[in-house]
């Protein structure tokens, strides 16, 4: 019996060593450093190592194939074929969530307790060890005008008088302290939706030209799509302009306008020297050419436009332009338009459009994350807390109050402003005598 | 008529070199007012910057933010807003000495890259995010840059304090370790690996296609003498690499086992090779962008391409910038006359104001855009991880200002590194591709 109770103790110990581990500073410090450390590495490894499609089985293979046996094996027990999913990085970030979900279970209290229960300093000798402090010596009105003065500059104030003494705390901005506590909720938020999206996310592409229906199965989808047109836009042509001729045998650059729609185009041929580097050869010879013949770079499309209709139970609900930026959304699933297929071809000569579709839960998340962290930033980053101290003690006709300010960041401007009081108190108190 | 805008950026270029050497004069001849012309100066200067970025807006069709040129410039606006904030704040007209330079090199540097008028934008950059995320991203780098210049004088002005009086520049024991740690090791380290004929060697070669403008081979002084001849980076790259590290750690480390008297100096290494790797880092973008030297695309081993240019480059410059800080710096670094305690609000509440501009602009508008445009909020794209990088370093900065022990040079030095990696994401775009590389293509 005795025995188990003292192992239950032990067990408490032990729990409450890593609870204190957890919620401490230094393991957040220490955890944000490592994890930044992870990153670069993992930026550069993705460079380094050989590419793979991201799937175990042929990351394995193919690391064997470059780099051998012992290598391979290092290589592929460290997921480094995906290195951000892999399960050392990962479970940092998950360390770090835990870390975020103790503060936060740790510090709500403290901080809660600090913004809405008033804190008076009563020794005498604190008002010392804080700076800036101050000791006034006035008449018995001097302490309601430190009141209305501290009022007027937006503190709100709390009182706790006994007989003769009074205690005051001051405060301004003390909500920005709920700030940081904030941020770290949202951020729980966001790599909880994070991970959601990442486990369960439903990604597949359909391809489809104008007239076809897109729903490989319409009744999980609940609904189905149809392509009513695809067209692709293009920027006019301009000077300094790459386009393809003659199916990529040739590059051309265009070196001036004509003004009667054709161009001068000085003409490269490039020649594969190994993997891509283009050794391209100058022929430099002077050619018309109409965009027909040329093929105009990715780089010159303005826009991909497909017009989908949404059909519900065989009712057309809407009917979208989606184009690069602009997804259809609907019963959260999201339409991008993705890619297109310049060999099959409708009758008007349109082209297929390929779109992809996504669906995820974790989407609500990632938003409310953003929202809370955004607020919790501007409450903790952009509103500074101040807090003022004071006590008066009152005898027969004389108040002794001792003054002291405190707050967490940009101290020489609180010694400016605590100036700033003192003096507007002195002003009163020169009106009031003469 | 489209070129009112370089113009204009012209105007306030000047205006705040002008500002520049008023805060030197006014340092120098301690009289208020020309503190206060100078700042007058500076805060006119916003106006033409200002306006060059609406006229650019206007032709442009769409808000100038979709090139390096136009990042640095409003990076080089948020500086001087900056600037101004803190000296209404502080009432201090002498931080302007080492703010208003960091603008300078900015625009300097932003009048290198290409600008010209950029009216069409590819499909995935025609969105109402790009203008906040970019423009909320360039401005939180701003402020960083605010944060580490005055976390780099604090350091500077922290070892001052340290120095004892009268101590000579380098003495002879100190001689030896930079020859031991700065020439000894990088040179040891490239020999051995040309011997064991270790690879990576990767190619900085110099450029061969004719295609995309002016041949040039001007960096025979790399390719010793003949431009065809690729050359091996890769060692380079690691043999200096490895002889920077030993030097910026090993050199103040060996000093104190060697019991060699402490001059106090090995915040300034490092401050050095800080510098150092920052510089070459812009010298080799804009050789790369010009170039002359030529990345291998879809090689794995692009990154010595890069990083060995840089090395080779601040291999030189540290000691370089060692020397000067260490002739000059002591006596104008005392005039300054702000306070270390300032110095360290500053640099603390520049990241106040540019931590939130840069986690919204940067890692949040990012991810909601990516979401439209690719239907993906994070796809761990290079870009993406040196935004996060940035993020997770000032991130572990704000929690690390809490502890008591990391206050002061360890916060500052921190500051210094997250400049650095700012930099370093900066020019990502050259070396690492991904989605992020629109320009390079």
């Amino acid at each position: 019996m005795e025995n188990k109770q003292n192992k239950n103790d032990e067990n408490q110990d032990s729990f409450d060593k890593l609870w204190n581990t957890f919620k401490s500073m230094r393991f957040a410090i220490i955890l944000l450093l490592v994890i930044t450390l992870a990153s670069i590495f993992n930026l550069f490894a993705n460079e380094f190592i050989v590419q793979t499609n991201g799937t175990a089985e042929n990351a394995r293979m193919i690391f064997d194939r470059t780099y051998g046996e012992p290598r391979a094996t290092l290589l592929s027990f460290f997921q480094m074929y995906a290195p951000y999913r892999s399960w050392w990085y990962t479970s940092m970030l998950g360390l770090l969530t835990l870390s975020l979900l103790i503060c936060v279970i740790d510090r709500t209290p403290i901080v809660w307790k600090k913004i809405t229960k008033p804190h008076f300093i009563q020794d005498i000798d604190n008002y010392d060890k804080i700076k800036p402090h101050s000791l006034l010596k006035g008449s018995k009105q001097t302490f309601d005008d430190l009141i209305h003065i501290l009022k007027s500059a937006g503190y709100r104030i709390r009182l706790s008088e006994t007989d003769n003494v009074k205690h005051v705390h001051a405060s301004r901005n003390l909500f920005s302290e709920f700030g940081p506590l904030i941020i770290h909720v949202g951020f729980i938020l966001l790599i909880i939706g994070g991970a959601m999206i990442a486990r369960g996310e439903l990604r597949m592409h359909v391809q489809g030209l104008p007239g076809d229906l897109l729903a490989p199965d319409e009744h999980r989808w609940g609904f189905n799509v149809r392509v009513d047109d695809f067209q692709i836009e293009y920027n006019p042509l301009r000077k300094n302009q790459i386009i393809r001729i003659d199916d990529d045998s040739r590059i051309g650059k265009i070196v001036k306008e004509n003004g009667d729609g054709t161009f001068d185009i000085e003409q490269y041929r490039p020649k594969e020297d190994y993997l891509s580097r283009v050794k391209a050869e100058r022929l430099s010879n002077r050619i018309d050419t109409k965009m027909g013949r040329g093929r105009i770079d990715q780089g010159n499309i303005s826009d991909y436009i497909a017009t989908l209709t949404v059909i519900e139970d065989g009712k057309e609900i809407m009917t979208q332009r989606v184009e690069v930026n602009h997804p259809l959304r609907h019963r959260g699933y999201r339409f991008y338009q993705s890619s297109f297929n310049d060999q099959l071809v409708d009758s008007q000569g349109r082209w297929t459009t390929i779109l992809e579709v996504r669906r995820d839960k974790g989407s609500v998340f990632i938003w409310a994350g953003i929202l809370i962290v955004t607020l919790g930033l501007i409450m903790g980053l952009y509103f500074t807390p101040r807090e003022i101290f004071a006590k008066c003690t009152l005898t027969e006709e004389q108040s002794t109050i001792h003054l002291a300010g405190r707050t967490t960041r940009n101290h020489s401007l609180l010694v400016r402003h605590f100036d700033k009081l003192l003096s507007k108190m002195e002003h009163t108190d020169e009106i009031r005598s003469s | 008529m489209e070129r009112t805008d370089s113009i204009l950026f012209g105007i306030a270029f000047y205006s705040y070199l002008t500002s520049f050497f008023l805060y030197i004069l006014h340092i120098a001849l301690k009289r208020q007012v020309l503190g206060k012309i100078a700042t007058l100066i500076a805060a006119a200067g916003v106006l033409p910057h200002t306006v060059a970025f609406i006229f650019r807006w206007i032709t442009q069709g769409h808000v100038p933010l979709a090139n390096m040129y136009e990042y640095m410039g409003l990076m080089s606006w948020m500086v001087i807003i900056g600037l101004i904030i803190f000296i209404v704040r502080y009432r201090n007209p002498r931080i302007g000495v080492f703010i208003v330079p960091i603008a300078i090199i900015l625009m300097v540097t932003a009048s290198l890259l290409p600008s010209e008028v950029n009216k069409q934008l590819m499909p995935a950059l025609q969105s109402t995010w790009l203008a906040i995320h970019v423009s909320m991203a360039a401005l939180g780098s701003g402020a960083f840059l605010i944060a580490f210049s005055a976390g780099a004088l604090y350091l500077l002005a922290s070892e001052m304090e340290n120095q004892p009086k009268n101590s000579k520049s380098l003495s002879k024991p100190e001689w030896n370790l930079f020859a031991v740690f700065w020439i000894g090791t990088p040179l040891l380290v490239m020999f051995i690996l040309t011997l064991t004929g270790i690879l990576p060697e990767s190619m900085a070669d110099t450029r061969n296609l004719h295609l995309l403008g002016s041949q040039g081979h001007a960096i025979t002084l790399f390719t010793f003498g003949d431009p065809s001849n690729p050359l091996h980076w890769g060692r380079q790259a690691i043999g200096l690499g490895i002889g920077m590290i030993f030097g910026a750690i090993g050199w103040p480390i060996t000093r104190k086992k060697l019991k060699i008297p402490d001059t106090g100096r090995a915040q300034r290494i490092f401050m050095s090779l800080c510098l150092a790797l920052l510089i070459s880092a812009i010298m080799v973008g804009f050789m790369i962008k010009s170039g002359w030297i030529q990345l291998t695309p879809r090689s794995y081993l692009k990154i010595f391409e890069f990083f060995g240019p840089v090395l080779f480059f601040s291999w030189f410059l540290t000691p370089l910038f060692f020397a000067v800080t260490n002739v000059s710096s002591k006596r104008w670094l005392g005039k300054i006359g702000v306070e270390r305690s300032v110095l360290e609000e500053i640099a603390y509440s520049a990241v106040l104001i540019g931590y939130p501009l840069y986690t919204v602009g940067a890692l949040f508008a990012g991810a909601i855009w990516a979401e439209q445009a690719w239907g993906t909020w994070w796809s761990w794209d290079p870009k993406e991880v040196g935004a996060l990088i940035i993020w997770l370093f000032y991130t572990l900065f704000l929690h690390a200002r809490y502890q008591k022990q990391w206050k002061g040079d360890r916060a500052a030095m921190l500051l210094v590194f997250g400049m650095m990696m700012v930099f370093i994401s900066f020019f990502g775009n050259y070396f690492f591709g991904g989605l992020h590389s629109f320009e390079v293509t």
